[in-house]
């Protein structure tokens, strides 16, 4: 099967032996051009890369920039879009910022509210505190230029500040200047930073494109911000979406029910992908469907259960089709949409032997971007029932307790700490697992009937242990 | 806005061990909005408490259970169960129970403040509903509700760093009263000794009635 | 009203230097408790506030114990917080202790219940202090209640508040005891001061404010006994206490001692210091040390009046 792999990224040298092991044949491009002498039906793979400001990557390009500077100027870091940064681009900020306060430099980092922040972050934050550097969370900013200096006025809900800098470093990805290009050849669109989601001002939207649902069925895009650790880890669900190339399937996005919608904003607030807005008329939200990631946190969370999923029709035609036409639950709708791509990503039912009489006593919801690649493997032998979500936080407390009517356990297998796609679907589903136990214990009832595991693309023994421990509701 | 949190659910069961059939009345406003009653809860409740297999529940989710224009489902319903659970305020127990009569309706919430949603999953206390709002005096900052000891001449001394002395979770409301006159350019207001407040006007006057005559349909002398 | 005036007032007005104590009610009834207390520092000080359910923990009511105190010839300042009574308790105990001869008053916040042993309380804050010290001065101009209503018999307290010069921010602190002068706060008792050079700053600001013209202060301090004492005293809210001097009882041999002189130390500062009209010595638990304290800070014997 071949496949175009195209965007200048250092990864693709990396990926091109695992996919060809995986029975795909990559060509590489780099430039439009070769992109245009190929033929056109083959399915393209767009590696979206992207730039960072060399200030916040490179020690000496950062001493460099503030040589001349007068040492008791402030030099400011503006994480703008410190919500949706990538932790990459947080933790070079504050290696940056601590390295440049260590050389005796005023050194201010504004953040706008940290959603983000974790407990591994918390010490690398002290430890920049230490060195000086002061963090300010701000909810609103301005900036202006006069004399060469940015003169900055935010204001943190409380009281307004204003300052003056010869130096704001702005830390934010963008993405690399080929993919336009590539993107035009493609006629893929594309979106600016701010004309994705205006209604939040300067922080603009996170997504160059939106992975997955670019509304060209033969053109996929991959990010490639989450291989900064293990190029490996990209490369199962990079299978799974050739794969759809081939087979082309529905996509699974969030839809809101107007006539149910409270007009919260709680989706709002939890959608990592800024796909979640009101509507034209301002009653009720709405989710664009360009933006919308299908990781379902907002059909979870949301309190009056506006939100479903549906599906896109193939070729990215924006009509959609009820994701339960016919009065199935959830689950059964997502094994119908599953089985639909390919038996790779079909429901499974191991360890009963070609007979499969014996019915599981286990329940597994297994991420798509981590848990399912592995479950075939890791899981051989153990009598379990599979169920591929596309992310931790689409694990909802009515999914689990449903489950439990028909399972002794349910285990949720998630992505590993900063790995999620989905920003922090994995921490929710651990974090709403934690509640649901608390909530079983108190009732009376074994809480290790649910337990949830976070393991990476390449943990298939951990995910194994923790199923096998899950069958004996044991503490995990 | 209504700000609630469910009761504990060990609570909850309890008080409604005797009855077999339980209608959980969800609320599609206030409760909704501060995730501690709308339909989601109520379903998860729902599957939650028929996990023991001993009583039966339905789920059902007015508007508002707080206007009897909601309630033509409710009341549809309710005649099948035993006993009702309401996951709305205060408000909606109440009015669901005068609404049943020989029926009982149970909270399932504790009704908290009146707040606002300051993050996902964050709520915080702005009003009392005292009667007799003082905040163009405060920089529009409440005294009563937001200073631990509802001051109203400035801050005690337990003040701390702009903490209150309760804990320092707390924002010291005079500290936020301070920061904004001082923004307003009225800090002259903080000269002011304001007088002891007649708090018939709050919950102490007794239990209030607000009419609007020129609304009403029948005249009413009161 | 000259013959209503206490002891503590009349010395405050002869210009001499005030030294006031503490005594703490018990939890619980014995007179015996307060006897002996008051027997302590009767002609040590020239007169002790009688808390009333300091820091929220349940006691005896400061009247009735202040009543005790003056049984045993020592002056009486009764505390009155606006935590526990509306304004109706607080005027209807304070009618009663004018009666029982209780002529001092301080008034005061209250600290937050949820510091004490009942914490599941209901807090009443009726009234706040400037609130509160204004209605009982009008009353003792006008002989009317703030309700309009005539009294039979007017109060006439030597009413005096607090005062944190550590409490931030300082400019809203500043106002706040402004009002509370202007509402008819004749003394003013200060925090326990550790930061002796923040205090001499803050005086400055009360002088220019001319606060200390309308108003006598008392710079509190506080002794401890033991670098437990000292750090536990460091994590009361409101409390600033110099790293330096935390050192100063962990590296002592005597600690005790090393107590006494901190405060000796502070004592000499604060004489100095224009504006401050006597101090306020508390020992929390080492009520015995207040006689050596005020004998070696030379402010003994203390002067009398007709």
């Amino acid at each position: 099967m071949k496949t175009i792999l195209a965007g200048k990224s250092r990864y693709m040298e990396a990926l091109r032996p695992a996919l060809h092991d995986a029975g795909f044949d990559t060509i590489a491009v780099e430039t439009v051009s070769e992109l245009k002498e190929l033929p056109k039906e083959y399915p393209v793979i767009l590696l979206q890369d992207t730039a960072l400001n060399p200030l916040i990557t490179n020690k000496k390009a950062a001493e460099k920039a503030i040589h001349g500077l007068e040492p008791k100027d402030l030099i400011v870091f503006l994480m703008d879009q410190n919500q949706d940064a990538s932790p990459y681009i947080e933790n070079c900020v504050l290696h940056i910022a601590s390295h440049l306060a260590g050389l005796k430099r005023n050194i201010a980092v504004l953040l706008r509210s940290s959603r983000a922040s974790d407990s591994e972050f918390d010490e690398r934050y002290r430890t920049a505190r230490k060195k000086g550097v002061a963090f300010v969370k701000y909810e609103s900013i301005d900036l202006g230029s006069d004399d060469g200096k940015t003169r900055i006025e935010l204001w943190d809900g409380r009281a307004k500040l204003t300052m003056e800098t010869p130096l704001c470093i702005l830390c934010e990805a963008s993405p690399a200047s080929e993919l336009y290009a590539f993107a035009d050849a493609l006629h893929v669109r594309t979106y600016g930073d701010r004309a994705v989601s205006g209604s939040r001002g300067v922080s603009g939207g996170r997504w160059f494109l939106n992975q997955g649902t670019t509304l060209k069925r033969n053109v996929k895009l991959i990010h490639t911000d989450s291989l900064d650790q293990d190029v490996r880890s990209i490369v199962p669900s990079l299978i799974r979406e050739l794969k759809k190339l081939y087979e082309p399937g529905q996509e699974k996005i969030a839809f809101v029910d107007s006539k149910k919608c409270a007009f919260c904003y709680t989706c709002y607030r939890v959608c990592p992908h800024s796909a979640l807005a009101p509507d034209e008329d301002n009653e009720a939200m709405k989710a664009e469907e360009l933006l919308c990631g299908g990781c379902g946190i907002c059909v979870s969370v949301c309190p009056a259960g506006a939100i479903s999923f549906r599906e896109t029709e193939p070729e990215g035609t924006s009509d959609f089709r009820e994701a339960e036409p016919d009065g199935t639950s959830e689950g059964e709708a997502v094994a119908q949409h599953t089985e639909a791509i390919g038996q790779h990503m079909a429901v499974m039912e191991q360890g009963t032997g070609a007979s499969g009489k014996e019915v599981p006593k286990l329940k597994i919801f297994c991420c798509e971007n981590s848990a399912f690649p592995l479950s075939a493997e890791a899981l051989s032998g153990i009598n379990a029932a599979i169920q591929p979500v596309a992310c931790g936080g689409e694990i909802s407390t009515s999914m689990v307790l449903e489950a439990l009517k028909q399972y002794d356990s349910v285990l949720a297998a998630v992505c590993s700490d900063d790995a999620c796609k989905h920003r922090d679907g994995n921490k929710r589903c651990t974090k709403q697992m934690e509640r649901l136990k608390e909530r079983l214990e108190k009732l009376g009832y074994n809480p290790n009937r649910i337990s949830s595991v976070r393991i990476g693309i390449t943990m298939a023994d951990i995910l194994r242990e923790a199923a096998l421990t899950a069958l004996k509701g044991e503490v995990r | 806005m209504i700000i609630a949190s469910q009761k504990p659910i060990e609570e909850i069961r309890e008080t409604i061990k005797p009855y077999k059939k339980v209608l959980i009345a969800a609320c599609g406003t206030c409760v909704t909005v501060c995730l501690a009653g709308g339909e989601k809860e109520a379903k998860e409740l729902a599957d939650l408490l028929s996990l023991s297999g001993d009583q039966e529940f339905r789920v059902v989710t007015p508007k508002r259970q707080c206007d009897s224009e909601f309630l033509e489902e409710f009341d549809k319903d309710v005649s099948w169960a035993d006993a009702g659970l309401s996951l709305a305020c205060g408000v909606g127990v109440q009015y669901l129970a005068e609404r049943c009569t020989g029926k009982p309706i149970i909270p399932g919430l504790n009704t908290a403040f009146m707040g606002t949603n300051r993050d996902a999953g964050y709520w915080t206390e702005m009003c009392q509903g005292c009667g007799n709002c003082v905040l163009e005096k405060t920089g529009g900052v409440c005294p009563v509700a937001r200073c631990s000891k509802s001051h109203f001449n400035g801050p005690c001394g337990g003040s701390s760093k702009g903490k209150c002395e309760v804990n320092d979770s707390i924002d010291c409301a005079w500290q936020l009263i301070y920061d904004r006159l001082k923004s307003l350019n009225q800090m002259e207001r903080l000269f002011e000794t304001i007088p002891p407040r007649d708090w018939s006007t709050s919950r102490d006057g007794g239990p209030r009635k607000i009419r609007r005559p020129d609304v009403a349909i029948e005249e009413v002398t009161e | 009203m000259s013959e209503g005036k206490s002891r503590l007032q009349k010395l405050f007005e002869s210009g001499a230097f005030v030294v006031t104590g503490e005594v703490g009610p018990p939890m619980g009834a014995d007179a015996g408790h307060v006897y002996h207390a008051a027997e302590a520092l009767s002609g040590i000080i020239d007169a002790a506030n009688v808390t009333d359910n300091q820091t929220s923990i349940l006691r005896m009511s400061s009247i009735a114990a202040s009543l005790l105190v003056q049984q045993k010839g020592l002056e009486a300042v009764v505390q009155m917080t606006c935590r526990d009574r509306n304004r109706i308790a607080i005027q209807s105990d304070l009618l009663g202790a004018w009666a029982l001869g209780l002529r001092n008053l301080l008034v005061l916040s209250g600290d937050h219940q949820s510091f004490g042993n009942d914490r599941h309380a209901k807090n009443v804050y009726d009234v706040d202090s400037v609130q509160l010290i204004k209605m009982l001065s009008d009353l003792q101009r006008d002989g009317v209640f703030y309700n309009g209503k005539k009294a039979k018999g007017v109060p006439e307290f030597f009413i005096g508040t607090t005062a944190n010069p550590f409490a931030d921010p300082e400019e809203l602190q500043l106002i706040r005891l402004k009002k509370k002068i202007q509402a008819g706060a004749k003394f003013v008792q200060t925090q326990s001061i550790y930061d002796i050079d923040k205090f001499e700053e803050w005086m400055e600001k009360v002088r220019a404010w001319g606060l200390h013209q309308e108003a006598y202060i008392e710079a509190g301090v506080l002794v401890n006994k033991s670098l437990r004492s000292i750090e536990m005293t460091q994590k009361v809210p409101g409390m600033d206490i110099p790293d330096a001097l935390v050192e100063r009882m962990r590296n002592a041999e005597d600690p005790k001692e090393e107590g006494i002189r901190i405060v000796l130390e502070l004592i000499e500062r604060i004489k100095k210091i224009e504006g401050i009209s006597g101090l306020h010595i508390m020992a929390v638990g080492w009520e015995e040390i207040v006689p050596v304290v005020v004998e070696r800070a030379g402010l003994s014997p203390r002067p009398t009046i007709e």
